[in-house]
């Protein structure tokens, strides 16, 4: 159980590691649809693509898109971290990834984490319209 | 194709919103009629945000009424005091967006304002005063050893007050203290290897190093959030991991022990003077001035807010807010209109499919699926799923929550109330989901209309009709009704193909479910109104389309034209299917087609006897197709 845990942890550690890029898929509708956020000193975007349409790209303020990393950064560990004591399986809601890392799975059955990352698409939706 | 495809839905697009002059008839331009008013423009520019706005004012009094439990003013009052308890004095007054906007009470609607942070919390502000005398001094060619020291120990005192305000704002969010404070750095240090090692940078490089024990010390003091022993373990661990005084660029200063090494050469270096040594170490300082206020608000602005979501969930989840909130959107009267909507929807649009679904074994199974489907409803949870909360007030309990596969929360109180910004009150739709089974769990088949919708019921009730009516219409939808086990792809065929026509919507490939949806709720509209005198339907029919109305006052689907979206454009449904329906144009009084739109509909499909009939007054038919 110990080993478990632990490579569960370093599992995460890479996707944590100072991220400048996040990723969130999810599905919505029967669509898949992929938000990308990309910050940098000179250019920070947000991109998403549905499906297999072409990808809307926003120029967003690099401190707008730091914010949101870090608020992805939040739920992961939400996610992760602090599991409802009944979890004891996960359907998928959506999954995050920092930079190339292993994506992170927030499941529905943890309702906190779920809800946060549903108030989070929402405020992912209304930035890159 | 796909160029084409566009050009003859904007030839469509166009001629359905190009008759906007006064006294449009619902017979010829429906959306024109429903939506625009004498000037062309939208008759409801301002609905879906009123209606928004009366979601987030029963939200913001049921915290009200939280906050007055628990001893506040209000919940404004609560929310700054959390905040200042935990360090985070909020200028008064705040500024009304970004406040509103933390809150959840406002969205990012004319972009994110980059000085938002300034304007919500006074330390941001204050950062760049604080380091005004340490800018506006120069040390350069200073010749006097005391000022120039007086100079640094000054300096070092405004960084070690602020360093401290930080380490207090770091510990409130130790991920992303971990992730950007450290992580960045680090990783700046990996992509320039030079410096990874680097002679100025060495505590850095060796927490760089170890980085994954400090992520996992992290991980065990952010388990401990909310208890007493928390806030202690989160200070030292900042303390002690703070990178801020580490440099992973390099300056050409340097400290006491630095300048007293020797070369590689082993040639011994001449000693700097300690003139010189402190006035590099002033530059340093200076330098450090002219970022580390981007730093400090980025972290203050990101933790402050993590600091009030935390909170707004606890004041979200407490029966107080549960109780005021569910019984505004969910009243009885709510349930009894929607319920009735329903339940009649169902029931007609089963008499529907006896008229166009030949196959009884068929026609059969729909029937009996929609007695079974499901509206449904946020009920108030019971005592049982709450726990004391920390200020001993009751909150709704984790562990009770219900897993629903579904996003939106309709049958989870815990979830909807969870998200700080209660989004799933303020937004406005409907959904429909088929039955599904994940595991060992299997969720009913349901149409749910979101809390959003249902205030909006008192003042116009008929929109609630074509919107529930949609959303059970999907269950015999082309794909929805394979899935559902009763394939009715074959009966909608020539349906869908007079939609494709250049004379109708121009119909655009993943649009199938979404446009059968909209011409069930049209049918179903038909029997309603057909119901009331005739002096009354035209009115009733344009009333019953004013949620598209709200939609192209939102902006979202009207502006811009989109060929891949899964609902075709609201002109085009309006005017297009529900304005075209050869049973809905009948009860109406409208003869023939409009000259915008071929008339649809499946032929089988019968009005009940209409006892009256407006008088004719449109062009000649065209014939149905």
């Amino acid at each position: 159980m110990k080993i478990l845990i632990v490579s569960f942890l370093l599992s995460i550690s890479a996707s944590c590691y100072g991220a400048s890029v996040a990723t969130i898929k999810i599905k919505q509708s029967g669509v898949e649809q992929v938000f990308q956020i990309k910050q940098d000193k000179t250019k920070s975007i947000i991109s998403l693509k549905m499906g297999k349409e072409k990808a809307k790209i926003k120029k967003v303020h690099p401190n707008f898109a730091s914010e949101l990393i870090s608020e992805a950064n939040q739920i992961t560990w939400q996610s992760a971290y602090r599991k409802p004591a009944n979890q004891k399986k996960c359907s998928e809601y959506m999954q995050i990834s920092f930079d190339r890392g292993k994506p992170e799975t927030i499941c529905q059955e943890n309702r906190r984490a779920t809800a946060r990352a549903y108030g989070f698409v929402n405020k992912l939706n209304q930035s890159v319209r | 194709m796909k160029f084409y495809q566009t050009f003859l839905l904007l030839i469509a697009f166009q001629f359905s919103i190009s008759a906007q002059a006064a006294n449009i008839d619902a017979c010829e331009n429906l959306f024109s009629a429903s939506c625009l008013g004498s000037d062309g423009k939208n008759k409801f520019p301002n609905k879906f945000q009123e209606n928004k706005d009366l979601s987030v004012k029963i939200i913001s009094d049921a915290r009200d009424k939280t906050a007055r439990d628990l001893g506040f003013k209000n919940f404004d009052e609560a929310l700054k005091t959390e905040l200042k308890n935990k360090g985070f004095e909020v200028k008064e007054p705040p500024d009304e967006k970004a406040w509103k906007v933390l809150k959840g009470e406002a969205d990012l609607s004319g972009g994110y304002d980059m000085n938002e942070g300034k304007k919500l919390f006074a330390d941001i502000s204050n950062c760049e005063d604080k380091l005004g005398p340490i800018k506006n001094y120069s040390s350069y060619g200073k010749t006097d050893l005391a000022e120039v020291q007086k100079q640094v120990a000054q300096a070092e005192k405004i960084f070690k007050d602020l360093d401290n305000k930080l380490i207090q704002i770091y510990s409130k969010n130790i991920s992303d203290f971990v992730t950007k404070q450290i992580g960045d750095k680090c990783r700046n240090l990996k992509s320039n290897p030079e410096n990874y090692n680097a002679y100025d940078n060495p505590e850095a490089a060796l927490k760089c190093k170890d980085f994954e024990s400090i992520r996992q010390q992290a991980v065990r003091i952010f388990r401990l959030e909310g208890t007493p022993e928390y806030q202690e373990q989160a200070e030292k661990f900042v303390k002690d991991n703070l990178l801020g005084e580490l440099k992973y660029s390099s300056y050409s200063g340097g400290t006491p022990a630095q300048n007293v090494s020797t070369s590689a050469g082993g040639l011994i270096l001449p000693q700097k003077s300690e003139l010189e040594m402190a006035r590099n170490n002033y530059d340093r300082l200076t330098k450090k001035s002219y970022s580390y206020c981007n730093g400090f608000g980025r972290a203050m602005n990101e933790a402050g807010k993590k600091v009030a979501d935390d909170f707004m969930i606890e004041i979200n989840t407490s029966k107080t807010t549960v109780d005021a909130v569910l019984g505004s959107f969910y009243s009885e009267e709510n349930r009894k209109t929607t319920e009735s909507i329903v339940s009649s929807a169902k029931s007609e649009i089963q008499g529907m499919v006896k008229d166009f679904v030949g196959d009884r074994e068929k026609r059969n199974k729909i029937i009996n699926s929609y007695d079974s489907m499901k509206y449904q409803w946020m009920d108030l949870p019971s005592e049982s799923f709450y726990k004391k909360g920390p200020r001993g007030n009751l909150i709704l309990d984790e562990n009770k929550a219900i897993t629903s596969f579904n996003s939106s929360f309709a049958s989870d109180p815990f979830g909807a109330f969870s998200d700080p910004k209660m989004t799933f009150f303020t937004t406005l739709n409907a959904n429909y989901m088929p039955s599904i089974e994940v595991g060992a769990l299997s969720f009913e088949k349901r149409v749910a209309i979101m809390p959003s919708f249902l205030i909006g019921a008192k003042e116009n009730p008929f929109y609630l009709q074509s919107v529930i009516a949609h959303e059970v219409g999907h269950h015999i939808g082309p794909k929805l009704s394979r899935l559902n086990g009763f394939d009715l792809s074959g009966e909608y065929k020539e349906l869908l193909a007079c939609y494709k026509g250049n004379k109708s919507i121009h119909l655009q490939t993943k649009q199938d479910d979404e446009t059968i949806a909209d011409y069930i709720s049209s049918e179903y509209l038909a029997i309603e109104i057909g119901k009331l005198p005739v002096d009354q339907r035209e009115q009733a029919l344009k009333s019953s389309m004013e949620a598209f109305c709200h939609f192209d006052a939102m902006g979202n689907q009207m502006q811009s034209l989109n060929c891949t979206e899964s609902h075709p454009e609201n002109s085009l449904r309006v005017s297009g299917i529900y304005g075209a329906n050869p049973n809905l144009r009948k009860v109406v009084g409208c003869e023939g087609d409009s000259s915008q739109f071929a008339s649809c509909g499946i032929k089988d499909i019968k009005l009940p006897k209409i006892s009256e009939k407006k008088p004719s007054r449109n062009k000649p038919s065209r014939g149905r197709q």
